[in-house]
């Protein structure tokens, strides 16, 4: 009896590890519905290639800022964002124009950004990336004019 | 027998010489007769294989006596168990090809553009590059703000 309590148990862990695991970023479901769409540029970049800017992956998805992908991309980043660190975004009539989203390393021992924005030219451009690259870094990148 | 013959045949099979009629006769022996001294230490040697088969008699008579509600509780548990390791197994492959389809997706370097994959290095890295121009703020964020507020 106590070897079948050990064991449900062990399922029971398993299954909690499964929808944890499940409850990654939201926003990795725009990159798998809409990445390989017309009208979509998507880049999927890792290991040595981004090294050389303190990152490990770079992901970003560029598409016209239409619905459905319009509310797929709100309602994903304000999913993300709630387990966001740190939180620098523009908000007009109630929907995100552009975010900057400093995310927790989850014992990766890493930074996670998620940045978003809408072009003038309504393009809307996602990006996901992971590293050592330091918050004040990319901010400096992002926000300050050479 | 004569007790200086049992004496004898329980020296041999300590000399490990005895056959196995010997060793047969020597169980019997010792739980049916009363021991001496010198053989009060050795004799539970001989009579512990047969009390064992009578343990294992009353066990399996046991198992046998179980009411059918029990037997049911045990093929019940036994199920529980199979579809317990068949449910593990199952989601080992699940999280397993989870980890794989996640993996090739952040290890190849690519670009794709309107559905068409693109590998070379140099125009996926021209396009993250581009990409990233895009997310940047051509003015600064708080100017953005004040700016929105007065509007």
């Amino acid at each position: 009896m106590k070897r079948i309590g050990t064991f449900i148990f062990c399922c029971t862990m398993l299954l909690f590890v499964a929808s944890v695991q499940g409850q990654d970023l939201k926003i990795n479901s725009i990159f798998e519905k809409y990445g390989k769409l017309k009208g979509s540029t998507m880049v999927i970049l890792s290991g040595e290639a981004v090294r050389n800017y303190r990152l490990s992956v770079y992901r970003s998805i560029t598409l016209q800022y239409e619905a459905p992908a319009s509310d797929d991309m709100q309602q994903c980043l304000n999913a993300d964002k709630q387990q966001a660190r740190k939180i620098k975004e523009v908000i007009r009539n109630g929907a995100i124009r552009s975010g900057y989203y400093q995310l927790p390393d989850e014992g990766k021992k890493m930074n996670r950004y998620i940045l978003f924005k809408i072009g003038d030219d309504q393009q809307a451009t996602l990006i996901y990336m992971e590293g050592d690259l330091k918050s004040e870094e990319l901010i400096n990148k992002l926000f300050i004019r050479e | 027998m004569f007790m200086r013959d049992i004496k004898n045949l329980h020296d041999k099979y300590f000399r490990g010489e005895t056959t196995h009629d010997e060793e047969q006769f020597l169980r019997e022996y010792f739980l049916n007769a009363d021991r001496t001294d010198d053989q009060m230490e050795t004799g539970p040697l001989f009579t512990y294989f047969s009390e064992e088969a009578s343990v294992t008699e009353f066990l399996k008579g046991l198992r046998a006596d179980l009411p059918a509600v029990h037997k049911n509780k045990i093929r019940r548990i036994r199920l529980l168990r199979v579809l317990s390791m068949a449910a593990c197994l199952l989601l080992g492959v699940v999280l397993l090809n989870r980890i794989i389809r996640d993996d090739n997706m952040l290890t190849e370097n690519s670009v794709w553009i309107n559905g068409e994959k693109i590998t070379h290095i140099g125009v996926v890295r021209a396009y993250a590059e581009t990409s990233f121009e895009k997310v940047k703020s051509e003015e600064n964020m708080l100017e953005e703000q004040l700016r929105f507020m007065l509007e």
